[in-house]
């Protein structure tokens, strides 16, 4: 059963989803702030009844508590309007739907966010496992941090929400981009940890560094593993990016792989994106 | 004291290292030390380090693998490394030496050996915003602009100019350029970088893309939610040049009240190239605003079924994973996907949320599929299966990794004789197959012709063909693409084959010629045209074109369905002939 959460719904928009939403789904009223179980959501609806700039930054805080899970964030205004639609999808909402629109279309697209992202084939898994141990390894020896996978789905979704990321671009054999992305408190305390300087103390400087250094060492310890396959790669200069919502490059028609970590109660993610050429998929 | 340079000594044992230290300040060298690969790193950030001094184990890894990893470091791979190992566990020289060592030392040595050998290899590293002292704590931090080296004053832009920054030319990142002067820009972007960091601009311009290259002079971001901005030193160059007149134009063009120029990605005016569903005569509102408001619907509509398509890309229907959106039209949309039981790629025909929420729109999207499926023919593109996964309909048909011949006449003008006329013969021989099942396809356009790499011709698109066995409920409303609509299609009357035979006449005119046999601005007057006015010649637009295929094409198009060829086969027949004769040189002295 599929668990739909109902945020600062009104009781038209509440009354609306309910008649658009099959009786495979449970709908839960509450309010923004309410803790909810994020093992159950499979959405989570929003009526943007504040300013829209509240509305964004209560998008913000509700996907970082997502932890990087893909649970579809909706947001129902009363009307469209495609320039504060882009501020909320730049949040981090996933769609923006208005009250005025076609029931059918809300219908087809709620559906289509609720079909599960979809999980890796072995041999996706294949070239999936190198990247896992490594960040593990590479985590725990430079950062001295303990470092859990959690979960791994692939997306074609190419923007990454969090807050750091460091990217770094592949090429020859296989080409694609690996990128590692962060919330910046988890960031601060990995680097810090990295650099062997206290938290208080890492600036623009250190995060620039580390998050190139980091990505740097993931990819770099995972290349050797795959010499001789038809996934091996060389890397480009490590990319840093902040900031919320921005869309990454990768080889057309390439699926994105999404591995989360949990370090703690805290998370962040390795985007793998790796294609061999002349390959199929 | 100035220091000539930095060494990073990467030792357990603290009297060697005492000693080393001693013997580099002599000679004016600053030495840091580390015993474990993260304070190694640290250091590395921090010092413009000309050589690494590195023993076989280190705290947390192995010295192989530390050098190893400076080597597969673009950043730093330059700086050399010597091994520096004891007389009482010197490890192997050889795997140094492939991992990429400098040189291979054993100590104790003498201090002048050990200073030749360091100093041999020495890469000395310009010294940048690296040996800064840090910055105040965060969580905001801000690194201002020191304007003192800056250059003349920027001029601010009125509106920012869209391009693309990368750290590496393989990851671009869009960016805004704000301001510049003579010497540098200032930009927001989502990079971050910091002082002395080279980048490169790309702008792409009508007249070619212009590659920048330069170093970030300075950064200033106040919140990791929101783009740094950053200055860039450019370098001068003929590239640089152009763009900053181009700036320079842009900025006085603003300043003088002059609207800014209109972005190239702009959409551009109504599509007549696209399919349309007008509805029929009776229904038909006149007057501007129902216009506009039927086309404003439509865009909404539109943005509706792109949004659900969107939902289902990364998603699994079935045994199909869904990659990326390949098109999208008004009947549905057309998704790439990957068949994960049977590995290979194939497209994914989804209907449109405003056909499927109708049981007869549902039903007729089935009866399509079964009536491509019983085509069998390689030059129309093949059914592989019909499924419902998540309430959502779709079927699975071949892939066709290829150009659209829309896009061959874009990139090449106008087809030679000999490459259109193997194209045109083929996709007559598919659409007798097309006839010989009682179907019409309704819209032939170039865009429905597709070229895979193989050079082999693949009709798609059935969305709104029509047989003997079914009549798709939309069938009274006019359906088709203006350019290549037949007299009778745009008239409401029953159609048969011969109509795809115009609308195949009319899309090899487009790519003989390069040109549609009607065009005007307004589709009420192409559809005027294709009524009443007769189809210039094609020797009269390219007196080049063998008058055989000008004839050819014209009988094609001829007004009454009646004076067209009556099947697909006798143009096959007539155009393998003058093929032929093309190929021998017998074309009536006429080559293309």
């Amino acid at each position: 059963m599929n668990q739909i959460v109902l945020m600062d719904c009104g009781s038209v928009v509440s009354k609306t989803i309910t008649g658009l939403l099959s009786d495979a789904c449970t709908l839960r009223n509450q309010n923004f702030g309410d803790s909810f179980d994020l093992h159950q959501t499979r959405m989570i609806l929003m009526e943007a009844t504040d300013p829209i700039e509240a509305v964004a930054a209560k998008v913000i805080k509700i996907r970082k508590s997502c932890c990087f899970r893909p649970i579809p964030i909706i947001v129902i205004k009363a009307e469209d309007n495609i320039e504060s639609s882009e501020i909320l999808l730049g949040a981090g909402a996933t769609e923006v739907l208005a009250l005025d629109a076609p029931p059918a279309a809300c219908r087809q697209i709620l559906q289509g966010h609720l079909i599960p992202n979809r999980k890796p084939l072995d041999k996706e898994m294949a070239y999936l496992t190198p990247f896992i141990e490594n960040t593990i390894t590479v985590l725990s020896k430079m950062a001295f941090v303990e470092t859990t996978f959690r979960e791994v789905f692939f997306s074609n979704d190419l923007k990454i929400f969090g807050e750091i990321s460091g990217i770094i671009g592949l090429s020859g054999t296989s080409e694609g981009t690996v990128a590692i992305t962060f919330y910046w408190d988890l960031a601060r305390k990995i680097i810090a940890n990295m650099m062997n300087v206290p938290m208080d103390k890492i600036n623009a400087e250190y995060i620039h560094d580390g998050a190139g250094e980091l990505i740097n060492m993931i990819s770099g310890s995972t290349k050797k593993r795959f010499k001789g396959t038809p996934f091996h790669f060389d890397l480009s200069l490590p990319t840093v990016v902040v900031g919320s919502g921005h869309q990454l490059g990768h080889p057309e028609g390439a699926s994105i792989a999404v591995l989360i970590f949990d370090v703690g109660s805290e998370s962040f993610i390795l985007q793998v994106c790796l294609k061999p050429k002349n390959h199929g998929d | 004291m100035t220091v000539r340079g930095h060494i990073l000594l990467i030792n357990k044992n603290s009297s060697f290292c005492a000693k080393a230290i001693s013997v580099f300040q002599k000679i004016n060298y600053l030495v840091h030390t580390a015993t474990s690969m993260r304070e190694a790193l640290s250091t590395l950030s921090k010092h413009p380090v000309g050589v690494i001094l590195c023993e076989n184990e280190l705290d947390d890894i192995s010295g192989y693998d530390f050098l190893s990893f400076i080597k597969n470091d673009p950043l730093r791979e330059a700086i050399p490394v010597i091994f520096l190992v004891s007389i009482n566990n010197q490890g192997r020289a050889f795997r140094a030496f492939s991992l990429g060592a400098a040189d291979y030392l054993v100590y104790p040595l003498s201090s002048k050996i050990l200073i030749s050998r360091i100093l041999e290899v020495f890469k000395p590293i310009a010294e940048e915003k690296a040996q800064d002292p840090p910055e105040p704590p965060p969580p905001i931090v801000a690194e201002p602009a020191p304007p003192a080296d800056s250059g003349p004053p920027m001029q601010v832009l009125a509106a920012p100019v869209n391009v693309d920054i990368s750290r590496d030319g393989v990851l671009w990142m869009p960016c805004k350029i704000k301001a510049f002067n003579a010497q540098s820009i200032a930009v927001e972007t989502a990079l971050f970088g910091k002082k002395g960091v080279s980048l490169i601009i790309r702008f792409k311009k009508p007249e070619g893309i212009f590659v920048l290259y330069g170093r970030i002079h300075a950064i200033t971001f106040k919140d990791f939610q929101k783009p740094s901005d950053i200055d860039i030193a450019l370098e001068e160059n003929d590239a640089w040049r152009h763009i900053s007149q181009w700036l320079q134009h842009t900025a006085q063009q603003t300043a003088a009240g002059a609207p800014p120029s209109p972005d190239q990605n702009q959409a551009a005016g109504p599509e007549l190239a696209a399919t349309v569903a007008l509805p029929d005569a009776k229904h038909e509102t006149t007057g501007i605003s129902a216009q506009e408001l039927q086309e404003k619907a439509e865009r909404k509509k539109s943005s509706y079924d792109i949004r659900f398509y969107n939902s289902i890309i990364g998603k699994q229907l079935d045994n199909y994973r869904v990659i990326s959106l390949i098109g999208a039209g008004s009947m549905g949309g057309v998704l790439q996907g990957w068949d994960v039981a049977l590995e290979r790629e194939v497209a994914l025909k989804i209907i449109s949320f405003e056909l499927s929420s109708k049981e007869e729109f549902r039903e007729m999207f089935i009866k399509e599929a079964r009536v491509v499926s019983k085509l069998n023919h390689p030059n129309i593109a093949m059914i592989y299966n019909i499924g419902l996964s998540n309430d959502i309909l779709y079927y699975a048909m071949e892939f066709i990794d290829g150009v659209t011949l829309k896009e061959v006449i874009r990139a090449e003008g106008k087809l030679n004789a000999l490459k259109g006329l193997a194209i045109l013969i083929a996709t007559c021989k598919a659409m007798d197959e097309v006839y010989q099942h009682g179907i019409v396809h309704r819209d032939l356009k170039p865009a429905n012709i597709m070229i895979n790499h193989a050079e082999v011709v693949k009709i798609v698109d059935f969305g709104v063909a029509h047989s003997k066995q079914y009549k798709p409920a939309n069938q009274n409303k006019m359906v088709g693409t203006p350019l290549y609509m037949s007299p009778e299609q745009i008239a409401g009357l029953t159609l048969d084959h011969r109509s795809d035979m115009y609308s195949l006449g009319a899309t090899f005119y487009h790519a003989f010629c390069g040109t549609p046999p009607f065009s005007a601005d307004e589709i009420k007057e192409i559809l005027n045209q294709h009524l009443n006015s007769s189809v210039t010649p094609l020797t009269t637009v390219d007196p080049k074109i063998s008058p055989v295929l000008s004839n050819v094409i014209e009988k094609m198009m001829a007004k009454d369905p009646n004076h067209r060829y009556q099947t697909f086969k006798e143009i096959a027949q007539e155009l393998t002939l003058l093929r032929s004769r093309l190929i021998s040189g017998d074309a009536g002295g006429k080559a293309a």
